[in-house]
């Protein structure tokens, strides 16, 4: 079972608790301070409650406990499972060589699962060279370094940028990593070659967002499948009568062509309405459309 | 009345409503009548309280909506796996928790008897309002503690005494941890280690398929054990939910659509069967199914003329004809990407050709849709997704006013 308390956010809350009581440094204030850091939005008032009154025989009045050790965290058996099955995943060697040393089974066997609209030909796992890679830029990453990286261009040039990596973007549909930099989008199978610059820069990166408003019919479970395909955007949706909904969707504007795409998936169960340089590229394809046929 | 509670006892409420919440999002108070109105305040104060930075209210003529909403290609974990925190306890789980864990640090091989001694001496002595310690209910969370991994036990001169089983914490994996928490199906697990993750982010990610991890990690467990599964599945038809037994043999997980099901044998309806994980409930997990190895054979047949996720009895194919322009190599490296148990040929330098055969040609429909400005031509023995097609690119015409 997955649903355990001992996973729960007050036992973690408590586990800094006592961590501050050992040393005698817990009070009231602290106390509130380490719940509102590590609980829930309402969970002050519980904890506090149980604790003031001792319910939990774990601090005293005078806020010590006898409790001797500091609380560690726990790895039970679930969490040694879970880490068998990624440590079988072929994606794995891009994070360790490290043998992993508990005798359990795993979860799943990756053949267990089958994403069927995944692309073919993602990333090259096995490539020593990608590996090298992969591991030179998650340190550059969490280092906060700069870097000068050579890769290939969507044009086949070689192209060679000053870059500041921010995050590592992974794509589940097409089975590729991203390097995301303050500057730029590089895929990391088209690196060929790394060199770490001694430079910092404090700017994130923030691309661009935009919004789109869209009338959904609910046919054909038409409002289903856009509720679930959209989930994971920012998004309302609003009911407008028994079979009309209006959806307002946020995305980045770097990936405007792909929302475009997915809406006409749905065809005639749904119309974009604003804005308006949005709905003139759905009327550009359905003419060109028109004039193929 | 009974009081108001921050952490729940079962998690299939929470997963009901969050699902809505964040799913959907546009239903009322009123719309929430699977239980009572109290029923959906309390989980709805819980679910603000747990993802309070997501959650929001939408006023509008419906009336009021709470809603989450999360900007997936964005974060750095998945707030979602909060509600996998919340699981209630009572006074006896948490002092234990954290007293017989100490114990057995500073201790070792201990019996109960004499763990109960330094929990009253050592520990309840500094209270006053202590209650008597049970021995059967230290020896159950003893055994609990076995289970889970926490303790070890061993058989003394027939006397069981336990042990801390000490535990390097994985720092080393702590960036696959982190990757994978937002990766893998039982993602929520590495959740569990509490890592922060600030490097990985994923694009299109769902994040909503985490409120299914129960069932999904029991079907994964009884397709390990070749064993029959039993759950409660919504019949959207009926309105209700139908008991189900299946040999479950793979789960399948859409990347582009977000939904997910389990693939099995449905041994009463005699049929190899595709079902919805979010309208799974209630898994038991049943004996050891015989024809597990007859049935995995008799299911490589069918996985391979699936397109998708539907399951026939004939095979239908589609002939699907592409426009490029000069400069457009990319959506024929899109073409081939996406073709799944299909073939791309080349008719000339500006045309190209997706040829397959398998169940329901209609499946392919939204995916053809997304070509719309390029294809001159389908061809299928499949009418519903000629017409459907065609009559529905008119219909667009005619909703946007496009002029011809």
């Amino acid at each position: 079972m997955i649903f355990d308390e001992i996973y729960s956010r007050y036992f973690r809350t408590i586990d800094k608790v006592i961590e501050i009581a050992i040393v005698g440094d817990l009070n009231k204030e602290k106390l509130r301070a380490i719940v509102n850091q590590n609980a829930f939005l309402e969970s002050s008032f519980f904890i506090e409650e149980e604790i003031d009154s001792q319910n939990w025989n774990l601090i005293t009045s005078d806020f010590k406990t006898p409790i001797k050790r500091k609380p560690s965290k726990q790895v039970t058996i679930l969490q040694q499972r879970f880490l068998k099955t990624i440590s079988m995943d072929k994606r794995f060697k891009l994070f360790s060589d490290i043998d992993f040393y508990y005798d359990v089974e795993p979860l799943f066997n990756s053949d267990d699962i089958i994403y069927f609209d995944k692309y073919h030909n993602g990333d090259d796992y096995d490539d020593p060279k990608y590996i090298e890679n992969f591991r030179l830029l998650l340190d550059i990453t969490k280092s906060s370094k700069a870097a000068r990286i050579t890769f290939i261009s969507r044009k086949g040039k070689e192209t060679t940028v000053l870059a500041y990596p921010k995050k590592i973007e992974y794509s589940q549909k097409m089975d590729a990593f991203k390097l995301v930099t303050n500057k730029y989008l590089i895929n990391i199978n088209s690196i060929t070659k790394i060199n770490v610059v001694d430079k910092t820069n404090a700017t994130d990166y923030k691309p661009k967002k935009s919004k789109v408003v869209v009338e959904i019919y609910d046919k054909r479970k038409a409002l289903e499948r856009c509720m679930i395909e959209f989930s994971v955007f920012e998004k309302t949706t609003e009911r407008i009568d028994d079979e009309t909904y209006r959806m307002n969707l946020t995305y980045y504007s770097e990936d405007e062509t792909e929302i475009v795409i997915r809406l006409l998936a749905f065809g005639p169960y749904i119309k974009v309405l604003s804005p308006e340089s949005f709905v003139n590229q759905i009327k550009e394809r359905l003419y060109r459309q028109q004039t193929l046929k | 009345m009974a009081k108001y509670k921050e952490l729940v006892k079962n998690f299939e409420m929470l997963r009901k409503y969050a699902y809505d919440f964040y799913i959907n999002g546009y239903n009322t108070r009123e719309d929430f009548t699977y239980k009572s109105l109290r029923s959906y305040d309390d989980v709805k104060r819980r679910v603000e309280s747990y993802l309070h930075n997501y959650s929001y209210y939408d006023v509008n003529s419906s009336g009021k909506s709470v809603y989450i909403t999360i900007d997936g290609q964005n974060t750095f974990y998945n707030p979602l796996h909060n509600l996998f925190k919340t699981k209630s306890f009572t006074k006896n789980d948490i002092t234990l928790h954290y007293i017989l864990i100490d114990i057995l640090k500073n201790n070792k091989d201990l019996t109960v008897k004499e763990i109960v001694k330094i929990v009253e001496d050592d520990y309840f002595s500094h209270f006053d309002n202590v209650v008597i310690l049970d021995s059967t209910t230290v020896r159950n969370k003893l055994e609990s503690y076995t289970k889970k991994g926490i303790f070890g036990k061993v058989k003394v001169r027939s006397e069981v005494k336990y042990y801390y089983l000490e535990k390097p914490y994985i720092d080393s994996y702590r960036d696959a941890i982190n990757f994978y928490t937002l990766d893998n199906p039982l993602g929520v697990i590495g959740s569990f280690f509490e890592y922060e993750n600030t490097i990985f982010t994923f694009k299109h990610k769902y994040l909503y398929q985490c409120l299914d991890s129960e069932v999904v990690y029991d079907v994964l467990k009884a397709i390990n054990e070749e064993c029959l599964i039993k759950f409660d599945y919504y019949s959207t038809k009926q309105d209700k939910y139908l008991e189900n037994t299946i040999i479950p043999l793979k789960l399948f997980f859409s990347v582009t659509g977000g939904r997910s099901y389990v693939f099995g044998y449905n041994i009463h309806r005699r049929k190899f069967v595709n079902l919805r994980i979010e309208k799974i409930k209630n898994t038991q997990i049943k004996e050891k199914c015989v024809l597990y190895d007859e049935c995995t054979k008799e299911s490589e047949k069918v996985l391979r003329n699936m397109w998708g996720t539907t399951i026939g009895t004939k095979l239908e194919y589609v002939k699907l004809t592409i426009k490029v322009e000069e400069n457009e190599d990319y959506i024929v490296t899109r073409l081939n990407r996406e073709k799944r148990n299909g073939e791309v040929t080349k008719i000339d330098d500006n045309t190209y050709q997706y040829y397959t055969k398998c169940y329901d040609a209609r499946e392919l429909l939204p995916w053809i849709r997304t070509y719309i400005s390029r294809i001159s031509n389908i061809e299928t023995d499949n009418n519903k997704l000629y017409n459907d097609f065609y009559n529905g690119v008119e219909e667009m015409v005619k909703m946007y006013e496009v002029e011809i």
